[in-house]
C-alpha cells in the first residue's frame, strides 16, 4: 500500500463514519418503537373481547407476510401519494415499526402467557387496577422471558436498517454506494463496508447477550412459549 | 383508464414477473439447502480452523445485510473477474444468505436427537446408515420441518431484493409499469401486497400447524429430555 492509497482510504472516512452513525443509531431507535408497538400488540391480542383480539390478529398476520422492503416503499412511497409526506427517516423508522412490532407482539404474547396466572390474582387481591398489573407484575416477567428472541429481532432490525438505504436515508450502505459511483473501487468499499457491519453487529451482539445474561430469569417453559419462538432464532 | 380497468392492467402487466418472483424462490431454496448441508456438517463434527470458518461464516451471514450481500456478489465481484448475470447473482445471494440461517435450523435438529438413542442404536447393532435412517433422521427432519418450511417463506419475501439489480421481479415490474404508463404506483403496490399476503399468511399457518404437530411431546425447547 502506497501513499496514494492511503490518502484514498482515509478520504472514505468521514463519509462511512456519518454512515455508521446513522446505522447505529437508527436501529435502536426503531427497536424501541417496535418494541413498544409489540407490547401494545401483546396487551391487545390478550383482550377479553374478541372484537379488539381480531383485527390485531389479522393485523400482524398479514404485516408480517409483506416483505420488509415493500413496507418501506408503503411508507415512503404511497403515503406520499395520498398526501402524507413523511420525511425518508420517519418513512423507515415507521415501516419497520410496524414490521417488527408486529413480529414482537406475537413474541411478547407468548411471553405473557409463560406468566403464572396466580400472577395476576395476586395482583388484584393487592387492589391493583388492571393497568398496574400489566405495567408491574406481568409486562416485566414477560419481557425477561422473551428476551432472547428479542435479541435475535434486534440485530434482525439492524440488518433491515440497510433498507432505508434506498430511500435516501444517508446510512453506510446509502454512503457505500454513493462512495462507489464516484471512484468506481467498489470492491474495495463493499469490502470495508461488509466489515463494518460485521464487526458493529458482532459487537451488539455480545454487548445484549450480556445484558440477557444479567437479567435472565428462569421460567418454566409453556408448550406456547416454544411454538412461537422465532424459527431462526439461533440455538445456542 | 379509471379505477377498475387500471387495476386490471397492472395486474395483467406484473403477472409474468410474479411468476419469476415464484421461480427464483424455486430455485434459491435448494441452493440454500446444499449451502447449509456444506455449512453444517464441520459445524457439528468439530474439525480444526475448518468448523471455525463455518462459525464465522453463519455469524457473518447474521450480521450483515441481504441487500449489501447482493450489491457485493453484483457490483464488486466484477471488479476481481466474477462477473454473473442479475438473476444469477440473486439466486446465489439468496441462497448463501439463507443457507447460514437453515444451517442453524439442520444444527438444532441434529442435536436434537439424543445421544442415548445413537448410542443404543450402536449396541443394537445397526449400521451407520441404518441408524441413519431409522433413529437420527426421523427425529431429526421431524424438528427441522417447520424451520425449513419457514425459510422457504423467508425466501419467497427476500427475493423483492433483487429488485435493486434490476431483475423484473413483482417489485420491480410495478417500477417499470410506472416508468412506461406513468400511472398504477398504488394500485401496483396494493397487488404486491395481495401476492404476498395471499401466498404468506396461509403458507404462515402451515407452518405454525408443523409446529404444532411436529414437537416432540414433551421435549419441550430442550429435546434432551425426549428419553
Amino acid at each position: 500500500m502506497n501513499e496514494q492509497d492511503l490518502q484514498r482510504l482515509l478520504g472514505y472516512v468521514p463519509d462511512l463514519a456519518g454512515g455508521l452513525f446513522y446505522t447505529i443509531v437508527l436501529t435502536p431507535i426503531a427497536m424501541a418503537s417496535a418494541t413498544i408497538l409489540g407490547v401494545l400488540f401483546a396487551i391487545g391480542l390478550n383482550a377479553p373481547r374478541r372484537i379488539i383480539r381480531t383485527p390485531i390478529q389479522w393485523f400482524i398476520e398479514v404485516a408480517r407476510s409483506i416483505p420488509e422492503l415493500v413496507h418501506v416503499f408503503i411508507w415512503y412511497e404511497a403515503f406520499a401519494i395520498m398526501g402524507l409526506v413523511l420525511p425518508a427517516i420517519a418513512a423507515g423508522i415507521g415501516a419497520l415499526t410496524v414490521v417488527f412490532g408486529a413480529f414482537l407482539g406475537e413474541v411478547i404474547r407468548a411471553g405473557v402467557l409463560a406468566v403464572e396466572p396466580t400472577q395476576w390474582e395476586s395482583g388484584q387481591v393487592l387492589g391493583m387496577s388492571r393497568w398496574t398489573i400489566w405495567r408491574r407484575v406481568i409486562l416485566p416477567q414477560a419481557l425477561r422471558t422473551v428476551l432472547p428472541v428479542w435479541s435475535s429481532y434486534y440485530i434482525s432490525m439492524y440488518k433491515a436498517t440497510a433498507l432505508l438505504g434506498l430511500i435516501t436515508v444517508p446510512d453506510l450502505l446509502f454512503r457505500a454506494r454513493g462512495l462507489a459511483s464516484q471512484n468506481f473501487r467498489h470492491f474495495e468499499i463493499y469490502t470495508i463496508v461488509l466489515v463494518l457491519y460485521f464487526i458493529v453487529g458482532k459487537a451488539s451482539l455480545a454487548i445484549i447477550r450480556r445484558y440477557e445474561r444479567r437479567l435472565r430469569v428462569d421460567v418454566p417453559k409453556s408448550e406456547e412459549l416454544t411454538l412461537l419462538r422465532h424459527p431462526l432464532a439461533d440455538h445456542t | 383508464m379509471d379505477g377498475l380497468e387500471r387495476f386490471l392492467d397492472v395486474a395483467h402487466f406484473m403477472a409474468p414477473a410474479a411468476v419469476t418472483t415464484l421461480l427464483v424462490a424455486l430455485v434459491s431454496f435448494p441452493g440454500a439447502l446444499t449451502v447449509a448441508a456444506i455449512v453444517t456438517v464441520p459445524r457439528i463434527h468439530r474439525i480444526p480452523v475448518i468448523s471455525w470458518l463455518a462459525d464465522q461464516y453463519v455469524d457473518f451471514v447474521r450480521t450483515t445485510p441481504l441487500l449489501l450481500h447482493l450489491f457485493f456478489v453484483y457490483f464488486a465481484l466484477p471488479f476481481v473477474g466474477i462477473r454473473v448475470e442479475p438473476i444469477t447473482a440473486g439466486v446465489l445471494t439468496l441462497s448463501l444468505h439463507v443457507g447460514a440461517y437453515q444451517s442453524e435450523v439442520l444444527k438444532a435438529a441434529y442435536h436434537a436427537v439424543p445421544r442415548g438413542l445413537v448410542e443404543a442404536a450402536d449396541v443394537l447393532g445397526m449400521s451407520r446408515l441404518v441408524r441413519l435412517r431409522r433413529v437420527m433422521l426421523p427425529l431429526a427432519l421431524r424438528v427441522a420441518l417447520p424451520g425449513l418450511a419457514n425459510s422457504m417463506i423467508e425466501i419467497l419475501m427476500d427475493t423483492v431484493i433483487l429488485s435493486v439489480v434490476a431483475v423484473v421481479e413483482i417489485f420491480y415490474s410495478r417500477t417499470l409499469y410506472f416508468y412506461q404508463f406513468f400511472a398504477g404506483r398504488i394500485e401496483s403496490l396494493i397487488l404486491v401486497c395481495l401476492f404476498f399476503v395471499i401466498i404468506g399468511v396461509p403458507a404462515g399457518r402451515l407452518v405454525r400447524r408443523l409446529e404444532r404437530r411436529f414437537t416432540i411431546p414433551g421435549s419441550g425447547s430442550e429435546p434432551a429430555r425426549i428419553l
